[in-house]
């Protein structure tokens, strides 16, 4: 990524720059600091054989209970715990404000507004006077965080991978829901915005180009190929959620019930704030937010590696509210409902069918992926069984832009986009 | 994973390079050495931990109240192996 210091003047930049997580601030805390007030309590239970002790740790546990040989051990165990698990507590929230402080702020992507329509962008990152040639390929992330993932920071950039590699990307930023955005649903914004920004670049090139679709961006785009197949050449689909009733249970199957509960009682179209979705992620594992602040308390702060963690963590906890409509199409029709995996899924009046996508298909999902479960995305087989699919062998925003995503997937991807498949 | 299991069930720190056999022979026969307790303090800590982990990865979801609940059981509750907190 060829990048500029952030123009800390643009309201854009103020908004992101007060939007430092990790969100929810409270229920971070509230978790990260109960984990660890309750281990004393949490060793008296392991010495009495009480607890609820998952089978992956008992056996570990058990050989432990077995060193203490005396109430002097013991009691001398206990307090040791106390002290270090206070300490623990203490070393999170100094990883926590040591984030807060720090300096570094994300470049902004190098890329020109190529079209505007309502409050969403079209980043263009090869306009003419650049130079770039590339082949025009349209990108599209989320409606739940930033855009940038797929810009990140230098070197973990899709976007400059491709760009490196005979491409000219096009990036939907869907930015904040203005006015009319307020009032979408998700057909909304695959017809309304994503129509024109394929229109727009598929004339660019002259042809029908290649589309990305990242996340819930691969479901929109999954419609978007359905409604303008013309325009699409070929559909790349990376940890793309499709049948939300996998056999397997799921993080947001368990989540949708209570998410639907909460919009019901949300007044009439007020849109579903940031924090309710950031309520969920923290949910699917309450001690991941512990583990990586204690991590980062230990970094050096000038390290690429601390960059990083504060690039990301930034993006992970930056977002834009959803729309109601929005918010109550995919939490209760995706995934409490399935009308995706179901067929029953409208876009434009009518069910978005995967026998309406002609172009050829890739599918990447990971095995190890909590958010988007494999078994999701790959059910667009039944559909679609001429797709290909491929395994990053990462988690869902690892395998986008960590240590392992240039082999993992970009390389892999490119790969498919470079091939021929002519039947 | 930082410890494990080994195939003879003998309990490996990896971090630490030392067997739980190697702790066991590293103190007297009657009191632990403090070092070893700060040892074991930190390797219950690292357990207590990953034990929430494993359980909101089994139950897919682990809401904070859902999360008191497996942090705060009486003291007295017999033991659940694999069963719902």
């Amino acid at each position: 990524m060829t990048a500029q210091p952030k123009d800390h003047t643009s309201p854009v930049a103020d908004v992101e720059a007060q939007i430092r997580g990790p969100r929810p601030m409270s229920l971070h805390l509230a978790n990260s600091l109960m984990i660890w007030r309750e281990a004393g309590a949490g060793a008296r239970r392991l010495r009495a054989g009480t607890g609820m002790w998952h089978l992956g740790v008992r056996k570990n546990l058990d050989a432990l209970k077995r060193l203490m040989r005396s109430e002097g051990d013991w009691q001398r165990f206990f307090t040791a715990v106390e002290k270090k698990a206070s300490g623990r507590a203490d070393t999170m929230l100094a990883g926590i404000a040591k984030y807060l402080a720090h300096p570094y702020r994300r470049p902004e992507s190098q890329a020109v507004e190529a079209v505007r329509i309502g409050n969403c962008r079209l980043l263009d990152f090869g306009a003419p006077q650049s130079g770039n040639k590339g082949k025009p390929i349209l990108l599209v992330p989320s409606l739940i965080n930033p855009h940038y993932v797929l810009d990140l920071m230098p070197g973990r950039s899709l976007v400059e991978f491709l760009k490196g590699n005979g491409y000219r990307p096009y990036l939907v930023h869907w930015y904040e829901p203005g006015e009319e955005e307020l009032g979408f649903g998700i057909g909304d914004y695959v017809m309304k915005r994503l129509k024109p920004f394929l229109d727009h670049v598929a004339g660019v090139a002259g042809a029908p180009v290649p589309v990305l679709g990242y996340c819930m961006g691969g479901t929109l785009t999954t419609a978007l190929a359905a409604r303008a197949g013309d325009m699409v050449s070929k559909l790349a689909l990376v940890a793309a959620p499709w049948d939300f009733d996998t056999k397997k249970p799921h993080a947001g199957k368990k989540y949708a019930p209570v998410m639907a509960e909460a919009l019901a009682k949300l007044p009439a179209n007020m849109p579903l704030p940031v924090d309710a979705v950031q309520t969920f992620f923290t949910s699917v594992d309450p001690t991941l937010n512990d583990r990586k602040f204690r991590k980062f308390a230990a970094m050096d702060p000038s390290s690429e590696a601390a960059e990083f963690f504060v690039a990301l963590e930034t993006w992970v906890n930056t977002g834009a509210p959803l729309p109601r409509r929005v918010a109550d199409e995919a939490m209760v029709g995706w995934y409490r409902d399935n009308t995706t995996g179901r067929e029953e899924w409208y876009v434009d009046g009518a069910p978005v069918r995967l026998e309406d996508v002609t172009c050829p298909v890739w599918i990447a999902a990971p095995e190890e992926d909590r958010l988007v479960p494999q078994e999701s995305a790959y059910s667009m087989l039944k559909g679609l069984p001429h797709a290909t699919v491929y395994d990053p062998g990462a988690g869902h925003i690892g395998m986008m832009v960590g240590s392992k995503a240039r082999t993992g997937l970009w390389e892999p991807l490119l790969k498919w986009l470079e091939a021929d498949h002519a039947a | 994973m930082v410890f494990g299991a080994l195939p003879q069930g003998k309990l490996c720190i990896c971090t630490k390079k030392m067997t739980l056999r190697q702790m066991q022979a590293s103190y007297s026969e009657f009191v632990m050495r403090d070092e070893d307790i700060e040892q074991a303090a930190d390797l219950f800590l690292t357990l207590w931990q990953e034990n929430i982990r494993l359980w909101a990865t089994e139950k897919d979801l682990l809401p904070h109240a859902e999360l008191a609940a497996l942090l705060e059981v009486p003291l007295e509750r017999a033991p659940s192996v694999g069963k719902d907190p």
